[in-house]
């Protein structure tokens, strides 16, 4: 049985995940300890991101391990538009976008040229060059000392006293994702882009322009790890360029990717549930620098997932179980 | 002019320390085309060895090299065989995933086991210094880039003269071919990988005796090495002494004479360009015209 009221053909079977995940994550807040708010709200941040991630890096093969540079622009544009031009963050998490649509235009064509490692070290490159210039450009960024959002809380400045509208936003943001996500694996720019990612060449011999959606891919991904660092700036309501322009960021959002399966749509949100909330108990369990202990447990994790299932869990797991 | 000299001096000197580290990385790219992401915590992992050392034996950390570097060598070969060797021939996703794995567990056993503390050596030659002709040459870093000339012409030698080297630069150049001429490919990966750590402990040592370090050192490290065998030429050994020695004068004049803070965006933005250039193939036009140039005279 298929749906058709959607864009893309879809069987009732995809429904019944999505509609218990919604229904459970909206109704958690109620009946879960305040204390694990924050836990998952990290946890959709995390997951969200990864999705993004996964447009770029799953379906179009752009490994990049550089997608902070978008996080900390939005970050960046929201907070400083609020904090020095008293602009809204409801418009300022848009200029952000802007921001970073403009940098993928401008970097993208020509390091979109670059394939596998090199690429990912170009990402890398770029995250360090806008990290120092970030604290370079002191009169505009407030440099290396931050930004800190000052407490008014009100609905136009998004910032409140309590989590709850917080956690209703990251959920939507990622649950959003999830929807873009599905949107491009069952279309056909999703089968452009794998097209693309499988071999560049034969691709562009079948009539698929590798540069124009190879482009389009990065500026999808990079849209919404803009939003998303938007938010969080205004959920954490102090940024600074070690925060926001910090390369494990993205080379986290790329393993949860690659731990839950990068190339499908579920990959990264299960890869993200599954680590993340570890990730943020552990470290708060443990105090002082032996929290890092999560870290390493966090390490080993993906060193042995990468060389035992290097195609993800979800990839392990349709490859036993759906034959 | 006199601080435009200093400022060269400082750089040239800088940059031997930074080709020493590279090359490790380069050879290891060149033989084996791994990114090796946990490098800088070989690099990390052998300044606190030198640390170590010098705490607890009073062996100064360039006195403590042939300990520190022999060690290093069987931590490469352990390593190789137990992390490296399963994914050579994986896909790149994976070589990225588990190098960073790597460099994720090393940095943060340091962590745990050195704390956060950043640290320092104070050793008789930190603050001793040569003037020569009105510029100020530290005796420390002096002693480096003549450590580092020393291993260059080493390992110029092992990779020309000796059989091993030879082997080594045969797989690296057409490993297929090199296996059908009885090199066993898996074995000099192994002894490969073991000879960069040793290098790179070696540049660690040095590190240790100049400059203050904690375990996240490796990190900002590593992103040099990359820019630095990039700019080299991936695999061109040659090259990252030359681009090693470039990168740290760009650091040092960029930070004298504009803002230390900018002096990372150059280089990472000179290693972007070099990437796109060369996969665009632009090098190798360039290369052939200055061929064509100096063959037409």
């Amino acid at each position: 049985m298929s749906f058709h009221l959607l864009p893309f053909q879809c069987s009732s079977k995809a429904y019944i995940p999505v509609a218990s995940l919604i229904i459970i994550t909206s109704v958690a807040p109620f009946v879960i300890p305040s204390f694990l708010i924050n836990l998952l709200i990290m946890t959709y941040m995390a997951a969200g991101a990864a999705m993004a991630w996964n447009i770029a890096g799953g379906f179009a093969g752009e490994f990049s391990l550089g997608h902070s540079v978008f996080f900390g622009l939005g970050a960046y544009c929201s907070t400083i538009l609020f904090t020095d031009y008293g602009v809204t963050p409801w418009i300022g998490i848009f200029v952000g976008v802007f921001m970073n649509v403009c940098l993928c235009v401008i970097i993208g064509y020509p390091t979109l040229k670059l394939k596998g490692h090199y690429f990912a070290l170009a990402t890398i490159g770029l995250v360090g060059i806008f990290f120092n210039l970030a604290k370079y450009f002191k009169g505009i960024t407030h440099g290396s000392i931050g930004i800190p959002m000052i407490d008014q809380p009100g609905f136009l400045d998004m910032l409140t006293t309590s989590k709850l509208p917080f956690y209703y936003m990251f959920l939507f943001l990622m649950l959003l994702t999830l929807l873009v996500s599905f949107i491009i694996r069952k279309s056909k720019i999703g089968y452009y882009f794998m097209a693309i990612r499988e071999d560049e060449n034969t691709a562009a011999a079948l009539g698929i322009d590798p540069t124009r959606y190879k482009m389009f891919a990065l500026l999808i991904s990079a849209s919404f790890t803009s939003l998303i660092g938007s938010f969080y700036a205004c959920y954490i309501q102090y940024i600074d360029p070690t925060t926001v322009f910090d390369i494990m960021k993205g080379v986290n959002w790329a393993l949860l990717s690659l731990i839950g399966g990068a190339g499908s749509v579920w990959g990264p949100l299960v890869g993200a549930f599954l680590v993340e909330p570890f990730n943020v108990l552990v470290k708060s369990a443990i105090p002082g620098h032996y929290g890092f202990v999560s870290n390493i447990i966090y390490g080993l994790l993906f060193v042995f997932l990468a060389l035992t299932v290097p195609e993800g869990i979800v990839g392990y797991w349709r490859r036993r179980f759906k034959k | 002019m006199d601080i435009f000299l200093q400022t060269i001096v400082n750089g040239i000197l800088y940059g031997s320390v930074i080709a020493l580290f590279s090359i490790g990385l380069t050879l290891i790219f060149g033989v084996m085309d791994v990114v090796n992401f946990a490098h800088g915590e070989y690099i990390m992992l052998s300044i606190y060895g030198a640390y170590g050392l010098h705490r607890f034996l009073g062996i100064d950390p360039y006195t403590g090299i042939p300990i520190v570097a022999i060690a290093a060598y069987f931590f490469g070969i352990v390593s190789e065989r137990s992390f490296i060797r399963p994914i050579i021939n994986q896909a790149v996703s994976v070589k990225i995933i588990v190098t960073l794995g790597i460099s994720i567990i090393f940095q943060n056993l340091a962590l745990v086991f050195f704390s956060p503390n950043t640290r320092a050596i104070q050793t008789w030659y930190t603050v001793k210094s040569l003037h020569v002709g009105g510029i100020e040459i530290s005796l420390g870093r002096l002693i480096a880039m003549a450590i580092t000339i020393f291993i260059m012409i080493i390992l110029h030698a092992f990779l020309n003269r000796t059989k091993y080297g030879l082997a080594i630069r045969a797989t690296a150049q057409d490993k297929t071919t090199a296996q059908l001429m009885g090199m066993p490919s898996y074995h000099i990966y192994t002894i490969t990988f073991g000879i960069s750590i040793l290098l790179t402990s070696i540049a660690g040592c040095c590190l240790a005796a100049l400059y203050p370090f904690s375990p996240t050192v490796g990190t900002q490290y590593v992103l040099i090495a990359f820019v630095v065998v990039v700019l080299g030429g991936l695999g061109n050994i040659n090259g990252a002494l030359v681009a090693g020695l470039f990168i740290g004068s760009v650091h040092n004049i960029v930070g004298t004479y504009l803002d230390l803070t900018l002096a990372p965006p150059i280089y990472y933005g000179l290693f972007i360009t070099v990437l796109i250039l060369r996969a665009v193939g632009y090098l190798e036009k360039l290369q052939y015209k200055l061929k064509s140039f100096r063959g037409g005279k």
